[in-house]
């Protein structure tokens, strides 16, 4: 299958990855007998059209790293920057705003509404984002996924691996300029695992959408562009791979 | 030990889901105990309502009477006999008396071991002989006496008669004494072994102290002939009562007033009446003829009483008319020393007189008040104090008299009001119950479900199904423990906040302490199990893995329908067969008849069936048309965001909102049926009160008054605040009405057509074949013409149409006949509660006998509101001579008035009880509805968010959803409500005089509504707020 993912996109066309700027980031919160300092002065740059892999141990920050570029979540401290917005600094709404048309999110859990399609699941994330609501536009993009079949199946009719393809598609039919991934492979089976990373890279080479993804598989890391390590809520190390 | 701390640490840990599990345990057996806490302080309450209107506790009537100081005795001639042997029974009796004792009848027979030798009877020596083969002292069947005629005063008869022992007696002396004499004077059958007679005096002693008695006080009154007091040259124009009572007895009963005077040693009391007709006041002298050859005595007035409202003094002791009070305004009162010195030697002489003839002779009695503090429980417990007493009372100087126990009896009929009262409640408390264990089991659902997780994570960890069974088990005990202890305690003190301290704690505290143990265990073990059950289901799929995924459920709508349908026309064939069947249509109960309530309770599983299946029926039909419409073509599209999302999730997920839906619908559907009823009950007791009454005032001339009431003084009565005034002929007994078929005495109602409807509102149900207008017009264009009750027409063969005679003013001196035409037939007429037997127009009756005074007058208050009646009052009170002339009786006074004792319950508060748990649980169901969405989507709502979904976006979603579900479930059980209020109507209509109408108060329902549905906004408003606190990325980053 060779079809460019942008051909499926809605009218409001292609939209270059965004560049990624962290700047003393620090996040505390309070647990239900301490206070835990999730991420510790945490500063990086990614590019546009770059693809990253934040690895580390569980309980190093990698997620809350990934909610603060997200916008799900305010930091205690620091800056982040995406393209010209300073997330960390923006009302809920315009996160919100900006959400609809700039992010694209992949979890581990697919987190589908099950009370819609598969096809209205990814339509919804596109109405969101003020393309029109056009089945036949998802419809290609399902196809590419190899899910086009199960367009009108609800998400408890599908297997993991389905679950999780419609998962991407509905992080990527929108064209965001930033895909955040976490941990998007942790349920899947080694095949349908495979897939899907497979399916993001090529999301991330043919739309240029700058690609961050949390992951405990060092395989998958070194797939991306660049790698940092995480330990303990700090950034211990990060390797640029050509 | 562990597993025991492990769950109660969890428990203090999730503050909330323990808060939200506990809830409905709470509420739940807050309401099931509330309703038996209420019913034991309802029981005092019932006791003292029945006790309240009873004049006498207790009367005991001596029936050894003047010259009656008759007695008998028996004597066996052996102490102990043989198989066979023989042995003389001796009576004798003796006249102890100052007169003879007329028509003595002696009866006696022999009893098995013993046997009657024929032909051994003798009466004073001389052989008597048997009637048929049998002893002459018990003759026939009916076991008629041997008359000896008139034994003469200190003279004594011997009467003698053999009996055999068919087998051997060790004792004679145990053998039971079966003789009795009576006589004219006398004519309570006393037993040959009854002592000697007691005076009044020492019994009153005797009695007085015993366990229990207030007040035991001698009375003694006699008829008088006409005319027997008399002063100043005049006597009295009518009959003449006297009375012997001394100043304890009027203390006892204050409805002895003293207008002036009092009781000085060697004076005499008269009535107002008296005091008026012979123009004598305190210090005059006053004359009393006596009967006989007995010289008039003269005796000083030492005061003047009001007796017109002295039921103890009035108050019929015939059978035939017990309680019925039988003014006489001429009387006189007088002490136990002037009684005894110079009035009842007189009656001696003149019963024991040769050709003189008393006609009525002293009756002695004690008149007996029971400690009332005694009685502070329920009627059932009340009544065996009040029977032990009168057994103490009876046994005192026994056999010598008898006793009627006014309190016992009524008592009797509150105990079987009271049980009836007991199914009623138990019965109005039932469907909120079935509801408070339905939210309890949704509440546990919820807490199963909430813990998917933790039970996951402790099988990973190596916990088996026992494990979780444990834990589970432990956390109920626990929550439901915890619950029922504080649902009881809630349960106790609403009922404490809404019955007051007194009332509460005046049950008996082994009641109370009872109640409380039911609720606690029972609510216990009830919710324990709405909790477990839903717990253990979840594990079982859980270790089954059924939930690996969700599955989508195929909801068997149509399967639920039918089998709705089927239980649901079952009870409406049920309710249709008892209404076909009359089952409703049982009499009112009243103390004053001596008959308890009879409510068709088992007919009240109908409404309660009707009340489930209709709500799950009008639910189902709409799920399966909003699924039949969701599988159409008529999906909206998704650019119009929120619209689309809300269709989307309430049609494809239907089955979940069905269940919301139910669940408010249940609990609105309890509450708008307690409102209705509660509308209805008020109404309808109003209704009952005016129609007894007449209208909302009634006027009846004070017979102390002398002032004349003619009809025409009615006009005088429409000052401020009354809108309306009629005057009616009325008095029981005071026509006759003769059909071609026979005649029967009848009491006629004379009202003034021109303003009788004006003021007494007529219901078109109480005539037959025609409206009330058409009746009213009828005997006005027929002036000659009367309306007669059917029960009395049916018995006299009297049809519409038909010509009668009616005896007008009967017992007056213008009494007359008059041909009458039967103009219609009624069944029920208002301002009479004895009952109206003829209806006449007052212009006709006033025409044919020339009375022109009327009996009582119907005023219509211009404001109904209690503050109105005041209003009418204090105008009327303002009037000259009016407080004085007239005894005013209003609506509310009228319903204390031959009504059961179930009246006394106070269902209202009950009702308020009812509907207090109602709204919470409808605020509770609701709520739980709202956080049982929340916890069940609430990374559906955190998944939108994160796809860009504005928060207030999502807190629209939440409050459509919920909104929605509690408008629909709302709007069915109004429905619902409304058609079991109507079926609760039914069933409770005994209670009430007049059918009682369904009444729907929309401004109650609507408030019912804007709570439900303000529960439901609320609801939503805190699970906004707490998806907003939500941490999205530990959400969506769950497995």
């Amino acid at each position: 299958m060779t079809a460019r993912l942008s051909q499926d996109r809605g009218p409001a066309g292609s939209r270059p990855g965004e560049r990624i700027a962290v700047t003393g980031l620090s996040m505390e919160y309070t647990s239900s007998s301490e206070r835990v300092r999730a991420l510790d002065d945490v500063t990086l740059t990614v590019e546009p059209g770059t693809s990253l892999a934040v690895v580390g141990p569980s309980g190093c920050g990698k997620s809350t790293l990934l909610g603060l570029l997200g916008g799900l979540e305010v930091p205690t401290d620091g800056e982040v920057r995406i393209g010209d917005h300073v997330v960390s600094e923006m009302a809920e709404a315009d996160r919100a705003a900006l959400r609809r048309r700039v992010f694209g999110f992949v979890f581990q859990a697919d987190n589908l509404q099950p009370f819609l399609t598969v096809s209205e699941n990814v339509g919804l994330q596109s109405v969101l984002a003020g393309m029109d609501d056009e089945p036949v536009h998802r419809q290609g993009l399902l196809d590419v996924l190899d899910i086009g079949s199960l367009a009108h199946r609800y998400p408890d009719q599908l297997s993991g691996g389905q679950r999780q393809r419609v998962a991407v598609a509905r992080a990527l039919v929108h064209g965001p300029g930033v895909a955040l991934a976490d941990e998007p492979t942790g349920s899947l089976d080694p095949v349908s695992s495979e897939r899907v990373v497979e399916l993001l890279l090529r999301l991330h080479r043919e739309q240029g959408t700058t690609l961050v993804v949390v992951t405990h598989d060092r395989a998958i890391a070194a797939r991306m562009d660049v790698v940092v390590e995480m330990r303990d809520g700090r950034v211990t190390g990060s390797e640029v791979r050509s | 030990m562990t597993l025991v701390l492990f769950v109660l640490w969890d428990l203090v840990r999730n503050p909330r889901r323990t808060l939200a599990s506990l809830v409905g345990v709470i509420i739940g057996v807050g309401l099931f105990s509330s309703v038996l806490f209420f019913i034991d302080g309802s029981g005092a309450s019932m006791t003292a309502r029945a006790v309240a209107p009873l004049t006498l506790d207790m009367q005991r009537v001596l029936t050894a009477p003047l010259g009656g100081g008759i007695r008998l005795q028996q004597r066996l001639g052996a102490d102990a006999l043989d198989a066979g042997a023989t042995t003389l029974v001796t009576l004798t009796v003796h006249n102890d008396g100052l007169a003879p004792a007329n028509e003595v009848v002696v009866r006696d027979r022999a009893i098995p071991p013993l046997v009657y030798v024929p032909g051994s009877t003798t009466l004073d020596a001389k052989p008597i002989a048997d009637v048929g083969d049998s002893i002459p002292l018990f003759q026939g069947y009916a076991g008629f006496g041997l008359n000896l005629g008139t034994v003469e005063p200190a003279s004594a008869h011997t009467i003698t008669y053999r009996v055999r022992a068919e087998q051997s007696i060790a004792r004679t002396a145990d053998l039971p004494v079966q003789a009795t004499i009576s006589t004219r004077e006398m004519l309570t059958p006393t037993s040959a072994a009854a002592p000697r007679p007691t005076s009044l005096g020492q019994l009153a002693e005797q009695v007085g102290r015993l366990p229990g008695i207030q007040a035991a006080d001698p009375l003694v009154f006699v008829d008088m002939a006409s005319g027997s007091i008399s002063a100043h040259g005049m006597s009295v124009p009518g009959l003449t009562k006297l009375f012997v009572f001394d100043a304890t007895y009027q203390t006892n009963y204050p409805s002895i007033r003293i207008l002036s005077g009092g009781f000085q040693p060697g004076e005499v009391l008269i009535s107002e009446e008296t005091a008026r007709a012979l123009e004598i006041g305190k210090g005059d002298d006053v004359t009393l003829t006596l009967p006989g050859t007995a010289a008039p005595i003269t005796l000083r007035v030492g005061g003047v009483t009001d007796l017109s409202s002295a039921k103890p003094l009035f108050e019929s002791r015939q059978a035939g008319s017990l309680e019925t009070f039988q003014y006489v305004p001429y009387t006189m009162v007088v002490s136990d020393d002037i009684f005894r010195r110079q009035i009842a030697p007189a009656f001696d002489e003149a019963a024991a007189g040769q050709g003189t003839h008393v006609s009525s002779l002293p009756v002695e009695e004690l008149d007996i008040l029971v400690d009332r503090s005694l009685l502070n429980a329920d009627p059932a417990t009340a009544v065996t104090e009040t029977q032990a007493i009168a057994a103490a009372v009876l046994g005192t100087a026994s056999g010598q008299d008898y006793l009627i126990d006014n309190i016992s009896n009524t008592l009797l009929v509150a105990e079987g009001d009271a049980a009836i009262a007991k199914r009623m409640f138990e019965y109005l408390g039932l469907p909120a119950a079935i509801l408070a264990a339905i939210l309890t089991a949704y509440a546990g659902t919820l807490l199963a479900s909430s813990q998917r997780r933790e039970n996951a994570l402790l099988r990973v960890r190596g916990a088996s199904r026992r494990h979780l069974l444990s834990l589970l088990s432990l956390r109920t005990v626990a929550i439901a423990g915890v619950g029922a202890l504080l649902g009881t305690a809630m349960g106790f003190g609403s009922v404490l906040a809404l019955l007051g301290r007194s009332v509460l704690l005046s049950a008996a505290t082994g009641a109370l302490v009872r109640s409380a143990l039911i609720g606690l265990v029972g609510g216990m073990l009830v919710t324990a199990v709405a909790l477990w059950v839903p717990g253990r289901r979840l594990i079982t799929r859980e270790i089954k893995q059924e939930l690996a995924v969700i599955p989508r459920r195929p909801v068997s709508a149509w399967r639920r329908l039918h089998l709705t349908l089927v239980v649901l026309v079952g009870a409406v064939v049920a309710q249709l067969v008892a209404l076909r069947l009359g089952a409703f249509d049982v009499p009112a109960g009243s103390v004053y008849a001596g008959r308890s309530v009879s409510l068709p309770l088992q007919l009240l599983g109908p409404p309660i069936v009707a009340w489930l299946a209709g709500t799950l029926l009008i639910a189902y039909v709409l799920q399966i048309v909003i699924e039949r419409v969701a599988k159409g073509e008529h999906t909206p599209r998704l650019h119009r965001l929120l619209p689309s999302v809300l269709w989307r999730s309430i049609t494809r997920r239907i089955g979940a909102m069905t269940g919301g839906v139910v669940t408010t619908a249940l609990v609105v559907g309890l509450g708008a049926a307690l409102v209705c009823f509660t509308t209805v009950y008020d109404s309808a007791k109003s209704a009952d009160a005016r129609f007894l009454a007449g209208s909302d005032i009634r006027l009846t001339p004070n017979p102390t008054s002398g002032a004349p009431h003619p009809t025409s003084l009615a006009s005088r009565f429409l000052v401020d605040g009354v809108s309306g005034a009629t005057p009616v002929v009325y008095s029981l007994e005071n026509a006759v009405l003769t059909s071609a078929f026979n005649e029967d005495v009848a009491t006629l109602a004379a009202i003034d057509l021109h303003t009788f409807g004006q003021v007494a509102s007529l219901q078109d149900s109480w005539f037959l074949g025609a409206s009330a207008d058409q009746m009213m017009a009828a005997l006005r264009d027929h002036p000659d013409g009367v309306l007669v009750n059917a029960a009395l027409a049916d018995g006299l063969k009297l049809v519409p149409g038909d010509d009668a005679k009616v005896l007008y003013g009967r017992g007056t001196s213008q009494q007359t006949r008059r041909p009458a035409t039967v103009l219609g037939l009624f069944t029920q007429f208002p301002g009479a509660p004895e009952g109206t037997d003829i209806v006449a127009n007052l212009d006709q009756y006033q025409h044919v006998t020339g009375l022109k005074s009327a009996d009582l007058y119907l005023l219509s208050a211009a404001d109904r509101t209690s503050a109105g009646l005041d209003r009418a009052l204090q105008s009327l009170s303002a009037l000259t001579g009016f407080g004085s002339n007239f005894d005013v009786q209003t609506a509310a006074k009228t319903l204390d008035k031959d009504q059961s004792s179930l009246t006394a319950l106070n269902v209202n508060g009950l009702l308020q009880l009812d509907s207090f748990y109602t709204f919470l649980m409808a605020v509770a169901a609701t709520a739980m509805f709202v956080f049982g969405l929340l916890m069940q989507r609430r990374r559906e709502y955190v998944t939108l968010r994160a796809q860009g979904l504005q928060g207030w976006e999502v807190r629209r979603l939440v409050l459509a959803e919920s909104g929605l579900s509690a408008t629909v479930g709302a709007a069915i059980g109004m429905l619902v409500g409304v058609g079991v209020a109507s079926q609760f109507v039914l069933v409770l209509r005994p209670i009430f005089t007049l059918p009682p109408p369904l009444a729907i108060p929309v401004p109650e329902l609507a408030i019912l509504a804007a709570l439900v549905l303000g529960a439901a906004v609320l609801s939503s408003a805190a699970a906004a707020l707490l998806i907003g606190r939500l941490k999205p990325m530990e959400l969506l980053r769950e497995e």
